[in-house]
């Protein structure tokens, strides 16, 4: 499933870009490597119980996984922004373990 | 030749997206900067011919406060980038900007953007500051092309890559230099008193001299004053007044 929603991704980003196969790997890489260092940033954001750091985090994480058209981590973070917004902190809680969980699965292929 | 477009984005990925995309339009991509700062410095010593500039960029200033140092310094038009889609950033952003793109990127949407700034771009170049032979000079407004007829022109001022040109009731700006101007002066009645002021001689009372002995242009129908350079005096005396 992980699989083929990264190949979907890689695809519509050659005929949506433009850009070859190997410069999307490339940047798909860089990526999931920065992604885990904002995790922890993620992190310590809910341990604070910062509403504003996740909202800035999950803003950046959706503008950049939004290009890469990586959908599944693009709408959680969309929604953790919201919940950020709302100071639902439960719902932050819930939205990081899976986008935990959508990281790991996609960065296995990467 | 070839375009240089300047990136200034501090998600890094998406600068990276972009970069791929112009180099591969045709363009040459300066790089992706993440800092405000240095793309104030970069864009002072490289004077790219486009900046693309993210909104939300994590500074004490933001992308339309640094889009609009560049546009009033160096006249460099900047295409804003973001994934916001409210209506008050988006309005704020076109007062400034010549151009607004939105998160995930597509080639087509990037090519258009584009073409219409350089297009728009040559359109100035072809019309501001042209027309000196009937005596007149041209300027883009909003609903198109408007004429000023060089004797209502008290003086023109430059500012960075841009020139003021101050009229009895208006100041208008267009995207030129004093040297073209002077060139293309067939009435011979501007006269360069200073490195930044172009002044109409038809329009000139007399000269003063202010509290630190230097010399002023004092005008007929304005108070405003202008500043002439010591080595100009005796030739605008001797010539023109």
């Amino acid at each position: 499933m992980i699989l083929n929603n990264y190949e979907d991704s890689i695809v519509r980003m050659i005929t949506e870009t433009g850009l070859g196969r190997a410069e999307i790997e490339k940047i798909m890489l860089i990526f999931f490597e920065s992604t885990y260092g904002i995790l922890k940033d993620l992190d310590l954001a809910l341990r604070k119980s910062d509403y504003k750091m996740i909202q800035k985090i999950s803003h950046k994480i959706k503008g950049a996984s939004g290009n890469l058209r990586l959908d599944w981590i693009s709408k959680i973070v969309d929604e953790l922004e919201i919940s950020g917004k709302n100071r639902d902190m439960e719902a932050c809680n819930k939205l990081t373990e899976k986008l935990y969980y959508h990281i790991n699965q996609y960065a296995d292929f990467v | 030749m070839k375009k240089q477009i300047l990136i200034v984005e501090d998600d890094i990925i998406s600068g990276k997206i972009l970069e791929g995309i112009l180099y591969n339009l045709g363009y040459i991509p300066l790089g992706v900067i993440t800092r405000i700062e240095e793309s104030l410095l970069l864009v002072k010593e490289k004077m790219p011919d486009l900046v693309f500039m993210d909104i939300d960029l994590s500074s004490s200033m933001d992308g339309i406060h640094t889009a609009e140092i560049i546009t009033g310094l160096y006249g460099i038009p900047v295409i804003f980038v973001s994934s916001h889609n409210d209506i008050t950033t988006i309005n704020r952003a076109k007062n400034i900007g010549v151009g607004y793109i939105t998160k995930p990127f597509f080639k087509l949407d990037i090519e258009r953007a584009i073409e219409i700034v350089f297009d728009r771009q040559n359109i100035d170049d072809d019309n501001d500051g042209k027309e000196y032979s009937s005596n007149r000079i041209a300027i883009r407004c909003e609903d198109g092309v408007m004429f000023i007829k060089l004797d209502e022109i008290i003086f023109f001022e430059a500012i960075g890559h841009m020139i003021s040109i101050h009229t009895i009731d208006d100041i208008f700006t267009i995207r030129n230099s004093l040297k073209n101007i002077i060139g293309s002066d067939k009435s011979k009645v501007f006269f360069r008193c200073h490195k930044s002021f172009l002044v109409n001689t038809k329009k000139i009372m007399g000269l003063i001299k202010d509290e630190s002995y230097n010399y002023k242009i004092k005008f007929k129908e304005t108070n405003i004053q202008i500043p002439i350079s010591k080595n100009k005096v005796k030739i605008l005396r001797k010539h023109h007044i």
